[in-house]
């Protein structure tokens, strides 16, 4: 009887191990796409950046689309990106000393955790901003350190953009 | 037995701390919600229930943050917990006029986004009409069908959330705003957010190549990137020069030259990308404009106009407009081309202008004849009149160059 027992045991344990290591090693782990590459290989990692998802697929197949737009000061440039395809270029006019952010795009994923974000972007200082207008939705917070600050809706990252000016020294 | 379940225990321990135990905790959170990564790019959803506001509140939200951040540096300072009561509002009367006002900006941005999504749907319309006359086929009538009313979902969204703050904002909650005196400010820096990502969004929508992505992917190399990149030059380069060279075909023959440059150098633009695409640039606008300043008079039968917009004859001086124009009261600009629909794929765009096939319009088609073949304004019989429609790359009937 214990003999059974054991062997049941020990191959729901497999199972469950085999498991694990098939959804730990399944997920795509491409980082950039070769357009994102072409362009850092022309220009470098943007000095300021902002990530989303778009609402993209259809009825039958809802889908969230990645959209990323960095951002050149120096080149006055301004290059998005949609599913990792560049798609579009425009000029940006910077309005106050940009200082570039020390975080890349590929750092910031969909399905990160709270908790991982924070342990990107620092931990310290890291706050929920509350009470902002038209956003009224339990389950959306908003977070900053005051260099990055980011969207989490239902648990999952779907906005977040980098802060990078020249602080004002100024107190109010 | 034993010997084999410590083995394996051992085994399971070195798998989960090799990789990050939060990994596998998301997976099994994404696998019990349904979500699942297709690429890094692309989630796909349960279903379509939910509603996800990231690329519309996002920027309100980062606007309001670094419009703070450039007053004071301490951001933790600025956002106060709404039922801190402000000392400046002391009285009943003061809170109640300021709660009467907020309620209202907020009533009247929700009227205006409202009305802005009602426009967008009409734009699907004009999908349908394109539909039905075989302009488009059935999938990328499906596919502009869906992105527009996704850009119009999200107004509406937006819109709804402004009347149910205003319906449910209380006094307390109107004191915190106002005690870090943002109130005014913030109610333009969102109608200006919504505005500019709502455009950023149909942007992205309409734009041809997006569309070409939505409905089937093309693989993209070095030169289209490129070519991409230099795009955002061109219009910068032309207004800086104040020419008068019509930027499509400008760009046309830039990605003609780059593509050339890298068949036969694939590493070309790799140093100083941005000074050769310049260069590239500024060589051909020079190019254009030599030809067009070359460009033959047509003969003056040629231009005779006649009258098919108004009553009045082909001379319209008394009209104050010029040779082959009448006038309009009623149009964008008040002399209109008046023989434009005898050209062939000649048509009025909405403002009174006279263009060609689909140019400028969110349907465009690059196979339709879109270039413009047009008259010089110093052509007494009908200055700067359309003559022709041709396709990009073909040349005009009296070797000249089109404006588009």
């Amino acid at each position: 009887m214990k003999k059974k027992f054991f062997a049941v045991a020990v191959v729901v344990f497999l199972i469950f191990l085999s498991l694990t290591a098939l959804l730990m090693f399944s997920k795509k782990s491409e980082t950039i796409s070769s357009d994102q590459q072409h362009v850092i290989d022309l220009m470098g990692y943007p000095k300021q950046f902002v990530i989303t998802y778009v609402e993209s697929g259809s009825d039958n197949n809802p889908q969230l689309t990645r959209n990323e737009i960095w951002i050149y000061p120096e080149d006055g440039l301004k290059v998005t990106f949609l599913g990792g395809n560049l798609v579009y270029s425009d000029e940006y006019k910077k309005s106050a000393d940009i200082i570039a952010t020390k975080f890349k795009p590929e750092d910031f994923e969909f399905d990160q955790t709270y908790s991982q974000i924070a342990n990107i972007i620092g931990k310290d200082s890291l706050y929920e901003v509350e009470d902002l207008p038209g956003i009224t939705d339990k389950e959306i917070k908003v977070y900053t350190n005051g260099e990055v600050m980011f969207l989490m809706e239902n648990g999952y990252l779907t906005y977040l953009q980098t802060f990078s000016y020249a602080a004002e020294e100024n107190e109010k | 037995m034993k010997r084999t379940i410590i083995t394996l225990t051992l085994f399971f321990i070195i798998i989960t701390t090799l990789s990050p135990r939060s990994e596998a905790r998301n997976l099994f959170r994404d696998l019990f919600r349904g979500i699942k990564n297709v690429s890094r790019f692309v989630v796909t959803l349960p279903d379509k229930s939910t509603r996800w506001m990231g690329p519309v509140l996002g920027p309100i939200a980062a606007n309001i943050i670094s419009q703070n951040l450039a007053v004071n540096k301490h951001v933790g300072e600025l956002f106060v917990h709404a039922n801190r009561i402000n000392q400046n509002i002391n009285n009943i009367e003061e809170q109640k006029k300021y709660l009467s006002q907020v309620q209202k900006n907020l009533l009247n941005q929700a009227d205006d986004l409202h009305k802005q999504a009602q426009e967008i749907r009409d734009l699907k319309t004009n999908l349908e009409k394109n539909l039905l006359s075989g302009d488009l086929s059935y999938d990328e009538y499906k596919d502009k069908f869906i992105a527009l009313e996704n850009v119009a979902g999200a107004y509406e969204r937006t819109a709804d959330r402004f009347t149910q703050t205003a319906r449910n904002i209380k006094s307390e909650n109107l004191i915190g705003m106002i005690a870090r005196n943002t109130w005014n400010q913030t109610i333009r820096q969102i109608k200006n957010e919504v505005n500019y990502t709502i455009r950023s969004e149909i942007d992205k929508y309409v734009n041809p190549q997006v569309i070409s992505f939505l409905v089937g992917k093309d693989d993209k190399s070095l030169d289209q990137v490129i070519e991409i990149l230099a795009t955002g030059n061109i219009s910068s380069i032309l207004g800086q020069k104040g020419s008068k060279i019509g930027s499509d075909e400008l760009k046309n023959r830039v990605a003609e030259r780059i593509k050339s440059v890298l068949e036969q150098n694939k590493d070309a633009f790799k140093n100083d990308w941005r000074g050769q695409i310049n260069r590239i640039i500024n060589e051909e606008i020079s190019k254009l404009e030599k030809e067009k300043e070359n460009l033959p008079k047509p003969e003056a039968s040629k231009g005779e106009s006649e009258d098919k917009a108004s009553s009045g004859s082909s001379e319209q001086k008394s009209d104050g407009c010029p040779n082959g124009y009448v006038f309009c009261a009623r149009c964008g600009i008040s002399c209109i081309q008046a023989n434009c629909n005898e050209v062939d794929d000649g048509h009025y765009s909405y403002d009174g202008h006279c263009i060609c096939g689909s140019a400028g319009s969110i349907n465009e088609n690059p196979d339709d004849p879109n270039k413009g073949c047009y008259y010089s304004r110093e052509y007494e019989s009908c200055p700067g009149c359309l003559y022709a429609c041709v396709h990009s790359k073909e040349d005009c009937p009296l070797d000249g160059i089109g404006e588009y």
